[in-house]
């Protein structure tokens, strides 16, 4: 569903529109959720989050004020987990410095690093897209979602060898791919 | 570029693209995390199944809706081309969705639970005898399937649950259009008769505030789920809640028969046991639960109406009193009713429909009806032998003081306890406590229901119209047989001896 046409459906209907909002952008909520929390915390945890995160945009964005809804519900999505992992970790000052949330918060003497460092997940995510299925799903479920590869193979319905195999070759071809960064 | 920075780049993927091009490897996370948010927020519907960028709701068949709201749907004229609702409320393939829903799939997945579907066709429940027709989870559920073209005559299947191939338990009854007419002429008469059933029934729903009246499957999936979709079959449905089907059925039975609508072909209802209800409906646990916990019976009840408010087809019931259904809806409520104060009790599988209290197994009074218990009891009580000491009667007296807290039948047996006429710890009722209160009772009825009434750790009671079986502590069985013969079975003989313990 449309962006445009949730906002009418928040107006409109609060109740269908709060729905179409989970639907529409829960796995995205979750994905940037996970990317923050991965390493602070498990999936219980992160699912929490992601529940307070839609929670927090169902009950206070404002469909005529608050501007685009996408970029509400990530910017929400991060401060919430950055919260959550503070919270979640004696060490709160090193994770928020941690290498996998920078990118979400890039200081003002580091922005050029930040994009190009951007810019490389964005060419390494391209290059596992053009891997093709289901080595691109592997690839994503092992080094973005932490999959092993039973649950990978149970998710996939393949065979756990075949899913340690297919990702060794897939690797293998991504590096290949991306030689020209070396 | 080195494997280490490939996955530290991987890791740092942009997670728009990611939830974009691949979905949650769990698939169950989305509905977890919906149930969280709607423990959150106020009035987020229902979830159903989530899936990704991909929303795949589950398939949503009228017995579905049916079990959700506890409605009974019935299903006025066959389906004239289209998809059958039958079809679509069983099968696998997906249902269709309006064209611009594209982003959403609306599909068909088989229910974990087995759907205790009853179908039956109204010719064959108005030949029947008044005695309900025994639906129970596991029974098949009957498709009743028409062809696409009207001029065949009525199909039918009928599957199990898992929708393998069942034996046929109901004939269908549909006036269904000659077999030699033009099936364009039988569609449009079959639309003009469905145009006039439905403004007839509209007008008897109109005196009817428990029923309503959707002349399409369509109306009715879209009423209930809020999803556009395409046209469905050109029927009326017939809805109207579980609770009211014993009020319902016969003046609908007696309305269509009057007015001629013969195309009466299915009846749904749906399973009792759903989460749904599970979570929205009171367990006869949580009743007791609540009255133990309420001060008194008022508020037990006011709890008790509200919780079941919780429930999108609650707060039907009359001014004076309302009935709640438990788990198994149709063989056990808890009622609560105004008259001489307030009661609360509990309807076991197999008692009459009587509101009087007395004859059923009270969970909570207040006023008269607590009064009326209690100086019953303590007539009983007058009556025995009992001495007691002064660290009793000092108990009692503290035990008065606070029965108005207390919940009825707790402290009835906690004077018991007290007098010694209870054994304290017994999970069960022991073979002792149940001598002595048919040797207290004046009548054998009496000593039945003291029985029952203090049988309270058990909740398999009330297992049958006829009789009640009673697990003894030492695990014998005592019998109470229509209420007017009390025996004990002593099955470590061999044969098992059987003494009466109200001569």
């Amino acid at each position: 569903m449309q962006e445009d046409e949730i906002r009418r459906l928040l107006t409109d209907a609060p109740e269908a529109g709060c729905r179409a909002l989970f639907e529409t952008y829960w796995a995205y909520a979750y994905a940037v959720v996970f990317r923050t929390l991965r390493s602070a915390c498990g999936k219980e945890e992160i699912e929490e989050c992601t529940a307070d995160v839609l929670s927090d945009v169902m009950l206070h964005y404002d469909p005529a004020r608050s501007g685009s809804l996408k970029a509400y519900i990530g910017t929400t999505a991060r401060r919430r987990a950055i919260d959550r992992g503070r919270a979640l970790s004696r060490r709160s000052a090193e994770l928020s410095l941690d290498s996998e949330t920078a990118p979400d918060i890039p200081s003002r003497e580091d922005v050029a690093a930040a994009a190009e460092q951007a810019e490389l997940s964005r060419e390494v995510l391209s290059a596992v897209k053009a891997l093709g299925e289901p080595d691109a799903s592997i690839i994503i479920y092992k080094y973005y979602y932490d999959m092993n590869a039973a649950q990978i193979a149970k998710s996939l319905g393949m065979n756990p060898i075949t899913v340690r195999s297919r990702c060794a070759r897939a690797m293998k071809r991504l590096r290949a791919a991306l030689s020209e960064y070396e | 570029m080195k494997k280490r920075d490939m996955i530290r780049y991987l890791r740092q993927a942009d997670a728009e693209e990611i939830a974009k091009n691949w979905q949650l490897p769990d698939a169950a996370a989305g509905e977890r995390i919906y149930e969280k948010c709607r423990r959150s927020v106020k009035d987020l519907p229902e979830a159903d199944t989530v899936q990704g960028e991909v929303i795949t709701v589950k398939h949503a068949p009228a017995w579905r809706y049916a079990a959700a709201a506890a409605a009974v749907v019935l299903v006025v004229g066959g389906s004239v081309g289209g998809i059958s609702l039958m079809q679509h409320m069983h099968s696998m393939e997906p249902l269709p969705v309006a064209e611009e829903q594209s982003t959403a799939t609306v599909g068909s997945e088989p229910d974990t639970v087995a759907a205790p579907v009853y179908v039956e066709s109204m010719a064959e429940a108005a030949a029947s005898d008044a005695k309900e027709k025994p639906r129970k989870p596991s029974e098949a559920l009957a498709i009743v399937e028409h062809t696409t073209d009207a001029s065949e005559p009525v199909t039918q299947a009928v599957t199990d649950a898992s929708g393998n191939a069942a034996k046929s338990t109901t004939p269908a009854v549909s006036t269904k259009p000659a077999k030699d007419s033009d099936p364009t002429e039988a569609a449009d008469d079959h639309a003009a008769r469905m145009d006039r059933a439905y403004e007839l029934l509209m007008q008897f729903a109109a005196e009817h505030e428990h029923i309503e009246v959707y002349r399409t499957a369509k109306e009715y999936f879209e009423a209930k789920t809020g999803l556009e979709l395409k046209d469905l079959d050109d029927r009326v449905l017939v809805v109207y809640p579980c609770n009211y089907e014993d009020a319902c059925l016969p003046a609908i039975k007696q309305f269509v028969e009057e007015k001629g609508i013969d195309d009466v072909t299915s009846t749904y209802s749906g399973p009792r046991e759903s989460t749904r209800q599970t979570e929205g409906r009171i367990t006869l646990a949580e009743a007791e639960q609540i009255c133990r916990e309420s001060a008194k019976a008022q508020d037990a009840a006011e709890c008790i109406w509200e919780r079941y408010e919780e429930d999108e087809n609650s707060g039907q019931g009359a001014v004076s009193w309302r009935r709640f259904y438990v788990d198994d809806a149709r063989t056990a409520s808890i009622v609560t009713y105004y008259d001489n104060g307030m009661c609360i009790f509990y309807q076991a599988p197999g008692e009459s429909d009587s509101l009087n209290p007395q004859e059923h197994r009270i969970l909570t009074a207040a006023g008269d009806q607590l009064g009326s218990l209690l100086n019953w009891q303590r007539l009983e009580m007058q009556k025995s032998d009992s001495v007691l000491t002064n660290d009793q009667k000092a108990q009692l007296r503290a035990l008065e003081q606070e029965e108005s807290s207390l919940w009825c039948i707790s402290y009835i047996r906690r004077r018991l306890e007290i007098m010694g006429a209870m054994s304290p710890d017994a999970p069960h009722l022991t073979l002792e406590d149940a001598e002595y209160l048919c040797a207290h009772n004046q009548t054998p009825e009496l000593a039945a229901r003291w029985i029952r009434e203090l049988y309270v750790p058990d909740y398999n009671w009330g297992s049958g119209v006829d009789g009640y079986a009673y697990v003894l502590s030492d695990h014998e069985t005592i019998n109470i047989v229509n209420g007017s013969s009390i025996y004990y079975e002593d099955t470590s003989t061999d044969p098992v001896t059987r003494r009466d313990l109200y001569e």
